[in-house]
């Protein structure tokens, strides 16, 4: 696309921090109060989340004392849990100390004006963004503490007459499934099939696509050519339609199959991204110069031209992180992702609709997790491309 | 013009050659072919090894390869081994049945982003447009299985169960007593099929067009021949219906071809939970019953489709923008 006039929507160039170590402030008098507020109360927020989990944690634990002896081993995921809730709970003392302390405050205000500290600052500013990352963050840790927190075993089956289908209540948060499972509890277990497999598939999708994408945009001439051909042959499948046809040929997909699949037919965007800046940085002078020196075209690569296309692609991948669960979520739902009983937020979806009509809530609140974190996905993306990069902004 | 066109057909039949490779690869891939379907402790080996041969599974793996790229190319897909039937029979009535989908979707999806994206872009910060921006990135983040499935509690089920006027069907193309119907009915019957899953279907893309659409109008919405247009005195209406939305336009036809991937993956999963009878269903019944001839014919078809829209974007896209076509 030409861009015939300036972006009207641009932002004006950043204030740079003064000598006192003051920011120059734009005349809004009355703000300052809303900013210590809003922290104080997120401080407050998050404080109350971590105690919230810690005492529920140590409620579990109570009532884990008083099983019968031979009690159910610890898997590792239990330590894990309990590593992560002592590093939260270590980090939360961390930002408060920062928050409260003046001489802590004071530093803060004279740092350097990198391109990643002038983001920084953008950042900061988008609330929608902030709150993205915030439900980001927590969504992590529930995951990770999962273990600690969760009401009931995700694969323990109720009485059968007694406890199917029970709609939501104090005891059930979200309700019972037709084996009598505790939806609040698979949800929460499904929360690490789909975070963690975004996480790997993004990571493996976006090294892949800068890859690829690098090699294209350096070297140009037939590897480019080759390479871009067959960017084009699979971006011309639509995702889903080669995923199902790969994973259906593998009996029982694995949790890694799924991962591996889902990483190695993503990463066309990025590389397409990463080739047009890299078009644009062989010609610079700084890689010229690199040249000039003798270095290695690996060492070029991977030293100077690759790390300047960072921005972009963290954009890319964060926006694909969100993209990738839904693509998971899909490919669960119709049976080829992860396997029952393992929950999966597309698997629970897939055994709610065929108890619709008599229980909605099976459907409905794995779906609703879907969505929060998509939502949040893509509000960290967009607030991180406003940021990074002011010219992409739609 | 006529050469651009030309050049760019010539460009995409290189593209359909490697997806048809890429497609015989992949299925190479898979444990067993095609035969082990038929395998049972009531089928000898021998007669099993006949098949093959009759199927000529025997030969090297390039000459197979030759053999089906020429059948693909004179336009034989082969032999459903699912339904029994020659794949060039089935393959027109789930095609058009797709089309019909996805062709509601797309005037679903570019009426309702693009006036959406409008509205937002003319009353930019106020509270409609904070608030469409949410609902609009709500959407786009909502799985479209999901969305389906609420569509269809509310608007069916519930509808159903509580009498409200507007009680939409579930499932399927037409109702069981379509045949009995007289002409408009069957008109209004086939709508009525047709409103769910063309909104499951278009309003995640509808979200995403209304983001480019606030983009696009913006930028022009701020340039000098706008402000000239409101200077001459003209009403608000003709300024941004005809003045800037003309111009906003061009980038959002690029969208027509990026979203045809997006709606025909979706179509696997909303014809699957609608029971609409279309390509996306076709291919996963294909996968789950190890049809291989259909899965490759039905991938092929999807694909084909995909370079097609693209192709008919960037031939929209030089018609309305002449800069393009020149270089």
């Amino acid at each position: 696309m030409v861009r015939v006039s300036p972006d009207p929507e641009s932002v004006p160039p950043e204030p740079m921090p003064s000598a006192t170590g003051q920011e120059l402030q734009a005349p809004a008098p009355r703000r300052g109060a809303g900013v210590v507020w809003g922290r104080v109360a997120t401080l407050v927020l998050a404080w109350a989340f971590t105690l919230w989990v810690a005492l529920t944690a140590w409620q579990r634990h109570q009532a884990r004392q008083l099983l019968p002896e031979p009690r159910p081993r610890l898997g590792w995921d239990y330590w894990v849990a309990v590593v992560t809730l002592v590093a939260v709970i270590a980090g939360m003392v961390w930002w408060t100390w920062k928050s409260v302390s003046g001489k802590q405050l004071a530093k803060s205000r004279t740092r350097g004006d990198s391109q990643w500290s002038i983001a920084m600052r953008h950042f900061k500013k988008n609330r929608l963004a902030m709150g993205g990352m915030a439900v980001m963050i927590l969504l992590y840790v529930v995951t990770l503490v999962t273990p600690l927190i969760a009401p009931y075993d995700p694969a323990a089956q109720g009485d059968i007459i007694t406890s199917r289908y029970l709609p939501p209540s104090g005891e059930h948060l979200f309700g019972t499934d037709k084996f009598g499972r505790d939806i609040f509890s698979r949800t929460l277990y499904g929360a690490q099939i789909s975070l963690s497999i975004g996480f790997v598939a993004v990571g493996i999708s976006i090294t892949l696509g800068t890859m690829v994408g690098a090699l294209s945009g350096y070297f140009g001439g037939w590897v480019d050519a080759v390479l871009m051909r067959v960017t084009d042959m699979m971006l011309a499948f639509p995702r889903l339609v080669l995923l199902i046809v790969v994973i259906a040929i593998f009996e029982n997909p694995s949790f890694w199959l799924v991962v591996i699949v889902l990483g190695l037919t993503g990463w066309m965007g990025t590389s397409r991204i990463v080739r047009g800046e890299v078009l644009s940085l062989r010609e610079r002078e700084f890689v010229q110069a690199a040249r000039a020196l003798g270095f290695s075209d690996f060492r070029i690569i991977t030293r100077h031209v690759v790390p300047n296309t960072m921005a972009p692609v963290i954009v890319s991948a964060t926006l694909g992180i969100g993209l990738t669960i839904l693509t998971e979520a899909s490919l669960s739902f119709l049976g080829l992702g992860v396997q029952p009983p393992t929950p999966t937020w597309g698997n629970m979806v897939a055994d709610g609709r065929d108890a619709l009509t008599q229980a909605w809530w099976i459907a409905t609140f794995p779906g609703l997790a879907i969505v929060l974190t998509v939502v949040a996905f893509n509000l960290l993306g967009d607030g991180l491309r406003d940021a990074l990069d002011p010219r992409l902004r739609t | 013009m006529l050469a651009y066109l030309v050049r760019r057909l010539l460009g995409a039949i290189p593209l359909l050659l490697g997806i048809l490779t890429l497609i015989f690869f992949v299925l190479q891939l898979a444990p067993g072919d095609p035969i082990a379907k038929f395998a049972n402790p009531n089928v000898s080996p021998e007669v099993l090894e006949q098949m093959r041969r009759n199927f000529g599974l025997d030969r090297p793996l390039h000459e197979q390869y030759g053999k089906w790229l020429w059948s693909f190319v004179t336009g034989d897909f082969g032999y459903s081994f699912g339904q029994m039937r020659p794949i060039n029979e089935i393959l027109p009535g789930i095609l058009w049945n797709t089309m019909q989908l996805t062709l509601i979707s797309l005037v679903v999806i570019f009426v309702v982003g693009m006036l959406i994206g409008i509205v937002q872009a003319v009353r930019q910060y106020s509270i409609a447009d904070n608030v469409l921006t949410f609902l609009a990135l709500f959407f786009y983040s909502m799985p479209s299985f999901w969305f389906a499935l609420m569509l269809i509690l509310i608007f069916s089920l519930r509808a159903g169960q509580e009498g409200w006027a507007l009680s939409f069907p579930a499932s399927g193309m037409t109702s069981i007593d379509y045949e009995y119907l007289t002409g408009g009915e069957k008109f209004r019957d086939r709508v009525m099929h047709l409103i769910l899953p063309a909104i499951a279907l278009g309003i995640g893309s509808a979200a995403g067009v209304a983001r480019y659409m606030r983009g696009a109008m913006l930028e022009v919405i701020h340039q000098d021949f706008i402000r000239t247009a409101r200077a001459k005195g003209l009403s608000e209406r003709t300024v941004v219906f005809k003045h800037a939305l003309r111009n906003a336009l061009i980038p959002i036809i690029t969208l027509l071809g990026l979203y045809l991937p997006f709606l025909l993956s979706g179509a696997v999963l909303v014809e699957t939970i609608f029971a609409w009878p279309g390509m996306g269903r076709a291919i996963v019944d294909a996968i789950l019953a190890r049809d291989y001839p259909m899965v490759m014919a039905t991938s092929f078809v999807i694909a084909s489709m995909v370079v097609l829209g693209n192709l008919l974007s960037d031939v929209l896209y030089a018609v309305v923008d002449p800069r393009i076509r020149n270089d």
